[in-house]
């Protein structure tokens, strides 16, 4: 073997390695603050506005994935659980049922752990999503581990502007995940590393995304728009989160694939006239739309 | 009782409203199967002409792998949860691996160097044992607590095969696990054997107390494994018939001693120490500690090893390295000694791409009985530099796509005069150095991934 044509492929990876370096084809890094800087920033900005009503609002776009930063260029203000870096939305009237996927990626052992506010036509707040409700999802191997969960929403004069926040109590928190390590284990069949997962700092500064889709049906999503959400209550530090969680549901919600109107059918067979009307208004409060028309028609065709 | 008439009246609201509260518990009704898996793959070619050389050492049982792999591999896993109910769980996992010599399009797997394995097949139950809170409770084939270094992909402790056990028993102080798995042989190593097809069953016994807590961040785990060659009446009259003695050499036991180190320059830090004896002792295998159906073998291993990962500079530069030290010293005298050490240390220029370099070092003493090698002390270094593009920072994060060359000097002929085995292994991929060369230089480009749900 010559020995120059030897040194042609190692110095050719090299420059090939230098080459990219300096070229645009690589991903430019993630913007990234350490969580300590993060917080300093957080208390050297100021508050950009006197209430909720004069945050800078603005059209919430349907069927895109957005990016959402919360770093220090990013509008600040001082909620009432807490001052944080913070993203608003108006939400589309007229819009429907909407779903909203929230990612928050851990990186470097840190994630930003959102709070999603809803406030009525008057900037009152309505409803409150805190971090402790979205789940742990553990590293799939294209996706790191990551908190994020789904939830609809149905825009309306109560329903009508989201916030994205890190509230005080968010911040306090810490998330367990599935380190790459533990991820490889998994995989392979190896033994776990031992010790305990390690968590992930909820910081003032980071990035996130926002999954917004057009609904047509109740798909099972958490909901923001009702009852069975999460309130105002305190949240206690995430320390025993399971990973890859179930989304968290309430136990009064019906399976999202329930027939209502095979159910109701079934009551009309058996003259339980009563029942099929319960089940219709429970079908139009689950997101059936329709259904009480639907029982009216097949009333009517039933009258003699 | 107008709560009583109420619902007798409704029958079908009673069933909906039932039907709506059990669903969850009933294993069939939400089965989400779960997708894993490992592969890598790619192409390469040995300077001066043919397809990748890999440079491993002869009578080392494993190689620095960056930039030194010439197979195609895949486990692909299919599995679900199955059953849940409050803390109690029963989960199926599957896995099949390929093998494949990465010569062209159609490769079938029949094929000489191909291979389709059934890996793993097994039920785990987790909470399912009253008074075992937190034990899992398994049966079937499986991957078992494997322990790996990935640079050299060296398994030293790996009972995997079909078998039975209880995992991960709360005891206080760390958890306890026992298992009894099977590693069957096919021949005797004398080729006394009068039909390989006539298997001769090698069973394992496992017991480890792990996660034993012994200093900040440091936990200890112990374990014998404890094999034996299973032999019928008519395979023992066969071999007393032929004056065979295999009272000692086909049984044999294993100890091992680990202690790991988290918050270690920002990774971690495993030591092991390893004893062995007689017929648990695999002679040049990837080798484990299970019983290895070779009925005279009798001797005894040490083996000493280091390996993890730090972080010299923080999301900039990480380190892989290990350090073995094995020694089998066998009553035939066809042991030998191995040393073996190595660095990855890889510089990550961004979130995606990174250059990583590897250099690892083995040596072999062989003791005066081996055949099939270089029978004099003999050794490969390897160096690979390698530009990565990865899905993230750090050295176990996948995918990576990676273009490497690597250079390996060793001394003594590579092969022999027919290519068999000298200083090289004639087993680790294509031979294309020349038999009397004493260093090569290969290229190529390699992806890897593993990936769970």
């Amino acid at each position: 073997m010559p020995i120059p044509y030897r040194l042609v492929v190692p110095l050719g990876t090299l420059l090939f390695a230098l080459a990219g370096c300096s070229t645009p084809l690589t991903t430019p890094p993630s913007p990234m603050l350490a969580a300590p800087a993060g917080e300093q920033a957080l208390a050297t900005t100021t508050d950009c506005c006197t209430s909720l009503a004069s945050l800078p609002y603005r059209p919430l776009p349907i069927g895109e994935i957005l990016d959402l930063r919360f770093m220090p260029e990013t509008p600040a203000h001082a909620f009432d659980d807490g001052k944080s870096f913070f993203q608003a939305f108006e939400l589309p009237r007229n819009a429907g049922p909407l779903s909203l996927d929230v990612t928050s990626t851990i990186r470097n052992g840190q994630v930003f752990a959102p709070t999603l506010l809803i406030l009525d036509a008057a900037f009152t707040p309505v409803r409150r999503v805190t971090s402790e409700s979205l789940s742990v999802r553990r590293p799939s191997g294209f996706s790191g581990a990551r908190l994020g969960e789904a939830f609809n929403l149905t825009p309306g004069p109560d329903t009508a502007y989201l916030v994205i926040y890190s509230s005080r109590t968010d911040r306090e928190a810490t998330t367990p995940y599935e380190s790459e390590a533990q991820a490889y284990a998994r995989v392979r069949g190896l033994a776990a590393p031992p010790g305990p997962d390690p968590k992930a700092v909820h910081a003032a500064t980071g990035t996130m995304t926002l999954e917004v889709a057009a609904l047509t049906r109740n798909d099972g999503f958490l909901s923001l728009g009702n009852s069975t959400t999460q309130s105002t209550a305190a949240v206690q530090p995430r320390t025993t989160a399971p990973a890859a969680a179930a989304p968290p549901r309430d136990a009064g919600d019906i399976d999202p694939e329930f027939d209502y109107r095979r159910m109701i059918e079934a009551a009309l067979k058996a003259g339980d006239i009563e029942l099929a009307m319960t089940l219709a208004e429970r079908a139009e409060r689950d997101g059936h739309p329709g259904t009480r028309a639907w029982l009216a028609e097949r009333l009517q065709a039933r009258t003699p | 009782m107008i709560a009583s008439r109420s619902v007798l009246r409704r029958p079908l609201l009673a069933a909906a409203i039932g039907a709506s509260c059990t669903l969850p518990a009933l294993a069939y009704a939400d089965i989400n199967p779960e997708f894993f898996g490992y592969a890598r793959s790619g192409i390469g070619s040995t300077s001066g002409g043919g397809s990748q050389t890999c440079f491993q050492a002869a009578g080392a049982p494993a190689k620095y792998r960056l930039g030194n792999e010439c197979e195609t591999y895949a486990e692909l896993g299919l599995g679900a949860q199955l059953y849940q109910q409050q803390d109690a769980t029963f989960d199926f996992a599957s896995r099949v691996a390929y093998v494949t010599a990465q010569d062209n399009d159609s490769e079938s797997l029949q094929d000489d160097d191909n291979d389709i394995a059934l890996r793993e097949m097994y039920v785990s139950g987790y909470n399912v044992v009253d008074g075992l809170p937190g034990a899992t409770l398994w049966a079937g084939k499986r991957f078992y607590k494997r322990h790996d270094i990935h640079m050299n992909d060296f398994y030293y402790w790996d009972v995997s095969g079909p078998g039975v056990g209880i995992s991960d028993i709360d005891v206080g102080t760390g958890t306890l696990s026992f298992a009894w798995v099977r590693s069957s042989g096919s021949d005797d190593g004398d080729g006394l054997f009068p039909d390989s097809g006539q298997q001769i069953s090698d069973d394992t016994v496992d017991a480890r107390w792990s996660a034993i807590p012994v200093n900040p961040g440091g936990t200890l785990e112990l374990g014998v494994d404890y094999g034996r060659s299973s032999l019928s009446e008519w395979q023992e009259d066969y071999y007393d018939d032929r004056n065979v003695d295999y009272d000692n050499g086909d049984k044999g036991w294993m100890g091992t001693v680990q202690h790991t180190q988290s918050d270690w320059f920002g990774g971690s830090n495993t030591v092991a120490v390893q004893y062995a004896t007689d017929g648990i002792i695999t002679r040049d295998g990837n080798a484990v500690g299970r019983g290895s159906g070779a009925l005279r073998q009798e001797g005894n291993m040490w083996r000493v090893l280091d390996h993890g990962q730090i972080w010299l500079a923080p999301d900039k530069v990480d380190l892989l390295y290990a350090a073995v030290y094995e020694d089998k010293d066998m009553d035939d005298n066809t042991g030998r000694e191995w040393f073996s050490a190595g660095v990855r240390p890889s510089y990550y220029w961004n979130d995606i791409m990174s250059t990583a370099l590897e250099l690892g070092y083995d040596h072999i003493s062989p003791q005066s009985g081996v055949q099939g090698y270089n029978g004099s002390d003999h050794h490969v270094t390897k160096l690979t530099i390698a530009q990565q593009w990865s899905a993230g920072r750090g050295a176990l994060v996948r995918p990576t796509i990676r273009l490497f060359a690597t250079y390996a000097e060793w001394n003594g002929d590579a092969y022999d005069g027919d290519r068999g085995a000298n200083s090289l292994s004639a087993s680790a991929g294509p031979n294309n150095v020349d038999f009397n060369d004493n260093d090569g230089l290969t290229f190529g480009a390699q992806m890897e991934v593993w990936w769970g749900s």
